[in-house]
């Protein structure tokens, strides 16, 4: 389903941070970044991200809401890829990569905003914009990082090893973009995509996550998780990985 | 759609609370089979000292639909090992 287009002030703020955690930015590349942008697109939760191209959106970022690259079979299984934030860039299928291929889909409202001016630019002007192209290509290595990752927690990875491991991934980036705080973070996910994520049943989630819960290793509440003891869950995630 | 209940016994109890929306029996019992699947894969080794493990499916009126037992019995040519 084709979002809205709507005029409203968005930037490239989140990009950004993600950027300069591994790349010090200069002064001409921030204020690329950090330019307006007034046209961006809405989708309601559920509905596919799948921008039309002609007005400049083939290539776009999440401003705001979280997505999921999912494969779903013919049996209507949803298999969640990977999870996808604000600040985290789709590119353009037309371009070949295959992860750009997949199904995204809006797992709660989520805003993009069009970069292929943006793209156009900096590999308009390598010299000028050459710590942001070296990001770029750095985050989309991480992309694909992730996704390996994936693959062996699905593959190899007892269920508690697979949550706690994902929840501390997605504490992780929450904190580069700086949605982190004290120790909780926000989480839109319900269990059914959890399940979804992680290969899981529903009732498999609800109990490791009583479990969780229960050794008080992490909290939820109102859509935030709080991981009330960070030593302990990443020894659980690393304990079980034998 | 229905909600069903997966309640688990397997050395540990886990009284399912919460329930799972699903749109029929049918349904109930392919996620009890993943979700025993799931369980018996991440579970020590409990079932091969004779520990019964046990899941009991119920409706939201606590009305047992199903129940999925599993027990591992060992030949005597293992010896105890």
């Amino acid at each position: 389903m084709q979002g809205n287009l709507r005029n409203a002030f968005c930037s490239m703020e989140l990009l950004a941070h993600r950027l300069a955690s591994m790349n010090a930015l200069s002064a001409v590349e921030w204020e690329l970044l950090l330019e307006p942008r007034h046209s961006s697109r809405a989708y309601s939760a559920g509905s596919e991200i799948r921008d039309p191209g002609g007005d400049g959106m083939r290539q776009s970022l999440i401003v705001s809401g979280w997505a999921s690259r999912e494969h779903v079979s013919h049996s209507g299984r949803r298999q969640l890829l990977s999870i996808l934030l604000p600040g985290d860039l789709i590119g353009d299928p037309a371009e070949g990569h295959a992860l750009d291929a997949v199904e995204i889909v809006a797992l709660s409202g989520v805003r993009t905003i069009g970069t292929a001016g943006f793209m156009s630019i900096v590999n308009g002007d390598a010299d000028r914009y050459s710590r942001i192209a070296s990001g770029l290509s750095a985050l989309r290595c991480g992309d694909e990082t992730r996704l390996l990752d994936h693959i062996v927690r699905l593959g190899s990875q007892p269920a508690p090893q697979r949550i706690a491991s994902f929840v501390l991934e997605l504490f992780a980036r929450c904190r580069v973009i700086g949605f982190v705080t004290g120790s909780s973070f926000p989480m839109p996910l319900t269990q059914e995509m959890l399940g979804g994520a992680l290969g899981l049943s529903v009732v498999h989630v609800n109990r490791v996550i009583h479990r969780l819960k229960a050794d008080r290793l992490i909290s939820l509440q109102g859509g935030r998780v709080t991981i009330d003891d960070a030593i302990g869950l990443a020894s659980l995630a690393e304990l079980m990985s034998g | 759609m229905p909600r069903y209940y997966f309640h688990v016994s397997d050395g540990q109890r886990f009284d399912d609370l919460q329930g799972t929306e699903l749109p029929d029996l049918a349904g109930a019992r392919k996620e009890a089979l993943r979700f025993a699947s799931g369980l018996l894969t991440d579970t020590k080794p409990d079932l091969w000292t004779g520990e019964e493990w046990t899941m009991r499916v119920t409706d939201d009126t606590d009305l047992t639909l199903f129940t999925l037992m599993f027990v591992a019995t060992n030949a005597a040519a293992t010896n105890g090992k």
